[in-house]
């Protein structure tokens, strides 16, 4: 969040102001004041990044005033809203960010907030589009709603996929090497680095991706703005229902996990990330079923339950749920189908039989 | 303002591009992080010099230096960091300089 201050002796100018700062959440109005005496006064205790600031003021005029303001928050930058043309020159001295004569118009104001937003690093999100990426299931990077980014090859990919598995922390040169190009040597290995990462930024720029949405910085570090990530929406939400173990919550979950981390792709770097994302993802879906057999909602839980077994059907917590659910249905042909898939997948993946417990719920089926 | 850049130990290069396209060119080439652009008597092809650079790199820092003040509501319409007037103040200029570097 960004404070701004706003400073016009007439009211109905604050009120616009007001009105176009409404389009810009990160910005907060700290303060509107009508004598720049007052808010001089209150100024350093706000520090804001911002003053929007009149120039013809009778109490004091806006350049004194902004001086004054710099003295006392010397971070502080000042856009002047005026009236007046012939004082750009004296804003410059001051080296206020921006200059902007009344009326306002809105593109004027965006290039305005554009700098302020520059400025202090800030990530604004598109309104309008929302760049999503997904890695459960297979791996699409692209604006929600429109044909996903083409990668110039399957390593360009697999290196965006990397930095993305490692974003926001720095992943050293060879690190990457060792597990994007650990076959080739290194003087090739380190070539292919430099041009994918070229490739990379290529891609992005030109599918419209600012660098503050997502950019990768000299040491190999990915950047991220707001984007719809979906496994941090996915980790928020485990966090979610460990603390409050609500069905909305694990269903939330479950629509998230639309496959495996990075499915399809032969990345063993992501091995161990999609069996722990695959652990969560079961345990939530158990947790869930769980919830729906208390309130009696069978269809539910076993609907729940026959996707899980899909995706995982060694996972023996899932049939034993599953069968429970037919023995208290009474859903004797079910039960048997699925004991008999069950056995089938173990028999010809495995190479073992279902465990005693397992067997002895089916047959306690009548 | 050479001899002054010249004196500062942070600027590494200053170069001097009197064609406004070699200056594109060399902009493009180069992507220095500063640039002063002289302006005339109500110039625009000076302003639209700047305009073009501030498209290409958002991050450079351009200050115009002119001996018109009316052309500096212009300035910050095309985003320039500075406007320096002549005849030029050491003292002005350096203070922009540095809080540029800083």
């Amino acid at each position: 969040m960004l404070r701004a201050v706003l400073i016009d002796d007439e009211r109905p100018a604050l009120r616009g102001l007001e009105h176009l700062l409404k389009d810009y959440p990160m910005i907060e109005i700290a303060g509107m004041f009508t004598n720049p005496l007052e808010a001089i006064k209150k100024i350093a205790g706000i520090n804001p990044q911002m003053v929007f600031l009149d120039i013809n003021m009778p109490q004091l005029q806006g350049i004194d005033a902004a001086s004054k303001i710099l003295d006392l928050c010397p971070d502080t930058d000042i856009i002047f809203i005026t009236a007046h043309d012939q004082y750009a020159i004296e804003a410059f001295e001051l080296h206020a960010l921006d200059y902007v004569l009344k009326p306002i118009s809105k593109d004027r104001f965006e290039k305005t907030l554009q700098r302020v937003t520059k400025k202090n690093g800030i990530i604004r999100q598109s309104l309008e589009k929302n760049l999503a990426i997904k890695c459960f299931g297979r791996f699409q990077v692209g604006w929600a709603g429109e044909e996903p980014i083409k990668w110039r090859t399957e390593k360009t990919k697999e290196l965006f996929a990397f930095l993305l598995h490692h974003q926001g922390q720095e992943v050293s040169r060879d690190e990457i090497l060792d597990h994007i190009w650990p076959e080739i040597e290194v003087e090739k290995a380190v070539h292919q680095l430099h041009n994918g990462i070229y490739y990379i930024r290529k891609t992005l720029e030109e599918y419209g991706i600012e660098r503050s949405l997502a950019g990768i910085s000299g040491n190999y570090c990915l950047r991220l703005g707001a984007v719809a990530l979906d496994i941090w929406l996915f980790r928020e939400h485990i966090t979610v229902v460990k603390n409050n173990p609500q069905i909305k919550g694990f269903e939330a979950v479950a629509e998230l996990y639309t496959g495996e981390y990075l499915e399809g792709s032969d990345w063993p770097w992501a091995d161990l990330e999609r069996e722990q994302l695959s652990k969560q993802h079961s345990e939530a879906i158990l947790s869930l079923a769980k919830a729906y057999i208390e309130k009696k909602q069978f269809d539910r839980a076993e609907e729940h339950l026959l996707k899980a077994f899909k995706r995982d059907p060694y996972e023996e917590s899932i049939t034993e749920l599953l069968l429970n659910i037919y023995r208290t249905t009474g859903d004797k042909n079910k039960a048997v189908r699925h004991f008999m898939e069950y056995e089938k997948v173990l028999k010809e993946e495995l190479g073992i039989k279902p465990q005693e417990k397992i067997q002895r719920i089916c047959s306690a089926i009548k | 303002m050479l001899t002054w850049l010249s004196e500062n130990t942070s600027i590494k290069e200053v170069s001097v591009i009197k064609n406004p396209d070699s200056f594109l060119e060399r902009v493009e080439r180069e992507r220095p992080e500063i640039m002063f652009i002289r302006l005339g008597n109500s110039d625009i092809p000076g302003l639209n010099i700047g305009r073009m650079v501030k498209a290409m790199d958002q991050d450079v820092s351009i200050v115009f230096v002119s001996s018109e003040r009316d052309l500096a509501l212009d300035a910050y319409e095309v985003g320039a960091y500075g406007y320096l007037l002549c005849p030029l103040d050491r003292n002005k200029f350096n203070s922009l300089i540095n809080r540029i570097i800083a």
